[in-house]
């Protein structure tokens, strides 16, 4: 029975490498691409002042974003004749792969790693600890 | 010549001193508020994916009225001191709208609330006022 796999896309988490791993892994199995707005790239602060729309400005630029990382993961996979599945999520990331994970069916979270050394991650723990703690399906860091 | 104040504003009773200092000291000056809709910092921040985007749409627009009441409170706080506030509304991430606010505007004084927490913790959670503080060239006063 296929699986399906989630793999977070955002940038700034060893991307390329949790990609190569789902697809080289479980070229089979459903790979879903997930990409969690946390508003750490696309458009920056925007005042009401200075928009009709700000809110649509801002998920607009969002979406984006998005759509462009969308592209980049999947030109990626295609070197495993792979093709994702796209999910465009928002908020917190941990609560955003939790709540995903909690109301579909995900066999895997798949993430790549960042790199901080293990003092820093001691005394702050990272997105990534976070994930792998709360998610509710086991996790694999790449 | 007046000076230009920021204070940056949400719901914390830190923010109310950080205001109620820049209405005390500066009572002459022009003194802007800004509140700023953080889907990263705010609690009440919806989790949704795929086509609910109209569940983020909803939050912002929620998050729009409370920012109005808000900036309210603000003004009533503001009006013991005799000052008349500007308001200012954004979206996006706290830090990068106060940046961009200063950027933009001739501002001579960021004030904003500030959590005495452990400065090592703080440097590297990355706290945007231990930031401020080390490598920014905006002048800020951190109240506490």
């Amino acid at each position: 029975m296929p699986r399906t796999h989630l793999v977070v896309i955002n940038d700034g988490h060893n991307l390329h490498s949790a990609l190569d791993y789902a697809c080289e892994t479980f070229p089979e199995d459903t790979i879903t691409a997930l990409y969690v707005d946390t508003a750490g790239d696309g458009p920056r602060s925007i005042r009401w002042a200075d928009s009709e729309t700000p809110a649509e400005d801002w998920i607009e630029g969002h979406r984006a974003e998005a759509a462009q990382l969308f592209a980049d993961a999947q030109s990626f996979a295609d070197e495993y004749g792979v093709t994702l599945e796209t999910v465009t999520a928002f908020g917190k990331l941990t609560d955003a792969v939790r709540e995903y994970c909690t109301q579909h069916s995900v066999d895997t979270v798949i993430i790549g790693s960042v790199d901080r050394n293990a003092f820093r991650s001691y005394v702050v723990g990272d997105d990534v600890t976070r994930i792998a703690n709360t998610a509710p399906v086991p996790v694999v860091i790449v | 010549m007046s000076r230009h104040l920021l204070v940056s504003f949400d719901d914390s009773a830190l923010s109310d001193r950080a205001l109620t200092f820049a209405c005390s000291t500066f009572p002459e000056d022009r003194i802007t508020a800004l509140y700023v809709i953080d889907a990263q910092s705010d609690d009440t921040a919806a989790v949704g994916w795929g086509d609910t985007t109209d569940q983020y749409g909803r939050w912002v627009e929620s998050r729009r009225g409370f920012a109005d009441e808000l900036l309210r409170h603000a003004q009533s706080l503001a009006d013991e001191y005799g000052v008349t506030l500007e308001t200012v509304i954004a979206i996006g991430r706290v830090r990068d709208a106060v940046v961009d606010f200063y950027a933009d505007n001739d501002v001579d004084l960021v004030v904003m609330g500030f959590h005495p927490r452990p400065r090592l913790s703080a440097y590297l959670a990355g706290e945007f006022s231990e930031r401020v503080i080390r490598s920014s060239d905006i002048p800020v006063a951190l109240v506490k």
